[in-house]
């Protein structure tokens, strides 16, 4: 130790300042990276600010008069996309589209109405949890909103990979949510007002967002499901 | 004791790794995110005091990393280049955001640091804390990257983009502001 440096015991006290956690949380912030990445690669110029976590509800309201636990939404969607997938591996032919005999392009027309209903659905229950956000200003995310936010972000990317991702439009709109699920993931309980503010600036700035989920999905229709 | 000493792997695995991220290869660009990001999010907490902060600079440092790979020339180790970005995010981030304006009050605008009595302070912990916040910005970066983060004056002067014996010099009178603040614990604490 030189004349310049402090006592061990300040430095070792000085450790404890401002001290991280063992264990940095990887995944999270990978999704993000990979996200914000995404999402620049689309727009070039498009910042996407991560916001700041909150504390969250303690239940999940349902839409209309039901009150459905999150995990029921998580089913559902893996329900619907498992079969929209199904189908879709069990009509694969090895010939090309105009070589499909009737059946065949029939079970293709059920493929694609599947996977239809399917997305619809999923944005039916996205549109849920995002109404549920900004309707309840003075409440907090928790393990809950951030589990049900989890739950959907992990559909959302499985039809983004799926035919349903094939429409421009849809997937935009894929693409779009998985970014602001992405950001509802990494709320925590201890959010601050200014972490809230932040995040509920960044749903405004995917303006119509909520519109554009309003528009696709149709009246009643995830009464229906 | 020094922690996560930075250069740890060799600079052709630097340039092996980075010219398999810039191929595209995610695979690649994994491994690069997972080599450094303890360091990046240690940083940025050590930084931000705050662990949603520490995240968001961790992110931003990486976005940027991914985008300006095609620049990083090897001068620099690539963990001490990824920290030059992190550090100027998290940097930033906080002056942007203004969440550690108490930490703008100058120790010696704070005489209350260095001559309260010692029966006030019921922590010298809380007081070694106060001090560190009080340091001028410049001062506690370098003071927490060397003597609690392990970097070296060359690392921080990458990072910081000054001389090392800027850093140097910083680092000396931090130390001499920590000593001062907490003189009433001589015989102690300060050596």
């Amino acid at each position: 130790m030189t004349d310049d440096e402090l006592d061990p015991r300040i430095i070792e006290a000085a450790r404890e300042y401002h001290r991280p956690s063992d264990i940095a949380p990887r995944e999270a912030m990978w999704d993000a990276i990979q996200a914000r990445r995404r999402a620049a690669e689309r727009e070039p110029g498009l910042r996407v600010v991560t916001p700041t976590p909150a504390s969250a509800p303690t239940t999940m309201p349902g839409r209309g008069r039901h009150h459905w636990p999150m995990w029921s939404y998580a089913a559902a969607a893996t329900v619907i996309l498992s079969t929209g997938i199904a189908i879709g591996i069990g009509v694969r032919a090895p010939g090309s589209a105009r070589e499909l005999p009737p059946a065949v392009a029939t079970q293709n027309v059920d493929n694609r109405l599947a996977y239809q209903v399917a997305t619809t659905e999923h944005f039916g229950q996205v549109e849920t949890l995002l109404t549920w956000y900004n309707a309840t200003p003075g409440q907090r995310a928790d393990a809950q909103l951030s589990a049900w936010a989890r739950d959907l972000l992990a559909s959302t990317r499985l039809f983004m990979d799926s035919p349903a991702g094939q429409d421009p439009q849809r997937q935009q709109l894929l693409q779009d949510l998985e970014l602001v699920l992405v950001q509802l993931v990494q709320l925590s309980p201890d959010v601050s007002p200014e972490d809230r503010t932040a995040l509920d600036n960044m749903l405004r700035q995917t303006t119509l967002l909520l519109t554009r989920l309003r528009t696709t999905v149709p009246a009643g229709m995830a009464a229906a499901h | 004791m020094r922690q996560g000493r930075p250069g740890i792997r060799g600079t052709v695995d630097d340039h092996q790794l980075t010219a398999r991220v810039l191929a595209g290869d995610p695979r690649a660009e994994r491994e690069f995110y997972d080599r450094h990001v303890d360091r990046v999010y240690r940083l940025a907490y050590r930084l931000a005091g705050d662990d949603t902060q520490a995240q968001d600079f961790t992110q931003e440092t990486f976005v940027r990393a991914f985008d300006r790979l095609v620049q990083f020339r090897g001068e620099a180790s690539l963990s001490t280049w990824i920290c030059s970005i992190a550090v100027s995010v998290s940097l930033n981030g906080i002056k942007s955001a203004k969440t550690r304006r108490d930490r703008d009050v100058n120790i010696d605008d704070a005489p209350g640091l260095a001559h309260r009595g010692r029966e006030a302070e019921p922590d010298l912990k809380d007081r070694l804390k106060a001090a560190i916040d009080a340091l001028p910005n410049g001062y506690r970066t370098v003071f927490l990257m060397h003597d609690v983060e392990g970097y070296t004056h060359e690392e921080i002067g990458v990072a910081l983009e000054i001389q090392s014996g800027t850093s140097k010099a910083q680092l000396f009178r931090a130390r001499a502001k920590l000593r001062e603040a907490l003189s009433d614990f001589a015989g102690e604490w300060v050596s």
